[in-house]
């Protein structure tokens, strides 16, 4: 499972861990206490291309659904089947059971240019992270 | 649905585009993630058996269009925020604007979500002072824009509808301060009109 501190983090809020071949994808902690419950999960298939910054599912939770994005390019090789069946994994654990699909990057070094989790924390204290309305 | 998704895609980042629209008779849509034997079964027992049943890119729950006011807003929604949050800014400002007019309104307080819209209150919905829901609406989020697409019931209130138009879209203008587009462009009716095909197609509303 992933552990926060050996992910990396797009400004989308997305994580993705990258281990061996493989690129494990979700949504961090702060997305998901943003999006509240989660209800539902529609993941990319498996076999499909994604590439870094596309919209390639949603999440949707009370009265509301969110586009989520690849953080890196691949294709997709697996997706969390259990979320069909508890989407509440992404608030309960959103690195643990509540990751969204897996990718065989194209490239394992473009994960290499987002954020760290110490530049990644520093980017939810500045205005461009988060807001009000 | 088909233009409140086109204007979501292509109004420019950091404008707004407010619009009203009628429907030809009598509809359902539903939440993106609903089930749309469920959205059918309730239209049917709503007496709306026939009507088109149509799945949103909203969240949400099974909404009768049955002589409900309806309106869509396309807003910057740049930073990930809660949608709930968003939600209860949307009623505040169409609070304001309905409080102008004589009108006064209560945004809800936290509470359950139901299948059907107006079943009950949700979350952050506007209701008369009695309790009655005047007000509800579902919300998409995509590349830094947010769609809100609103249902509110004219015969609770009995303001015109010419009046109650420049109501929401005071308030909304006011909560909102950013440049906000007055018509639809050429390019964002072309996409509708590709787009309303996947609305009449089962592959989308029948897709869970």
């Amino acid at each position: 499972m992933a552990k926060p501190e050996h992910c990396r983090y797009a400004k989308s809020h997305e994580w993705v861990c990258v281990e061996g071949g493989s690129a494990v994808v979700g949504v961090s902690d702060y997305a998901q206490s943003e999006m509240t419950d989660v209800v539902y999960v529609d993941l990319p298939k498996v076999g499909r291309k994604v590439k870094l910054g596309e919209s390639c599912g949603t999440v949707e939770s009370v009265k509301a659904a969110f586009d989520f994005y690849s953080p890196v390019s691949g294709e997709v090789t697996a997706v969390n089947e259990a979320l069909a069946k508890d989407p509440a994994l992404v608030n309960r654990a959103p690195f643990e059971g509540g990751w969204f699909f897996k990718v065989k990057p194209e490239n394992p070094k473009e994960a290499e240019s987002l954020m760290d989790l110490a530049q990644y924390r520093e980017f939810l204290k500045t205005p461009a992270a988060h807001g009000s309305h | 649905m088909a233009l409140d998704e086109a204007c979501l895609d292509l109004a420019p980042a950091g404008t707004g585009f407010l619009r009203f629209y009628d429907w030809a008779g009598p509809a359902v849509t539903f939440g993106l993630s609903q089930s749309y034997a469920m959205a059918a079964g309730m239209a049917q027992a709503k007496g709306l058996a026939g009507a088109p049943v149509v799945r949103r890119i909203s969240g949400g729950g099974v909404v009768f269009h049955d002589g409900d006011f309806t309106f869509s807003i396309v807003f910057p929604w740049e930073r990930l925020t809660s949608a709930l949050g968003v939600y209860e800014c949307m009623h505040v400002a169409v609070r304001q604007g309905l409080k102008a007019c004589g009108i006064e309104t209560v945004v809800a307080g936290p509470g359950q979500a139901a299948d059907a819209c107006f079943d009950a209150p949700s979350p952050f919905d506007l209701v008369l002072p009695d309790g009655r829901k005047l007000l509800g609406g579902a919300l998409r989020r995509r590349a830094g824009k947010g769609l809100y697409q609103g249902s509110l019931r004219p015969e609770l209130i009995g303001l015109p509808l010419e009046a109650l138009r420049e109501a929401v879209v005071r308030g909304i203008r006011e909560r909102w301060p950013c440049p906000w587009a007055d018509e639809p462009q050429a390019s964002w009716l072309e996409e509708a009109e590709r787009l309303r095909a996947k609305y009449l197609s089962d592959d989308w509303n029948r897709r869970r």
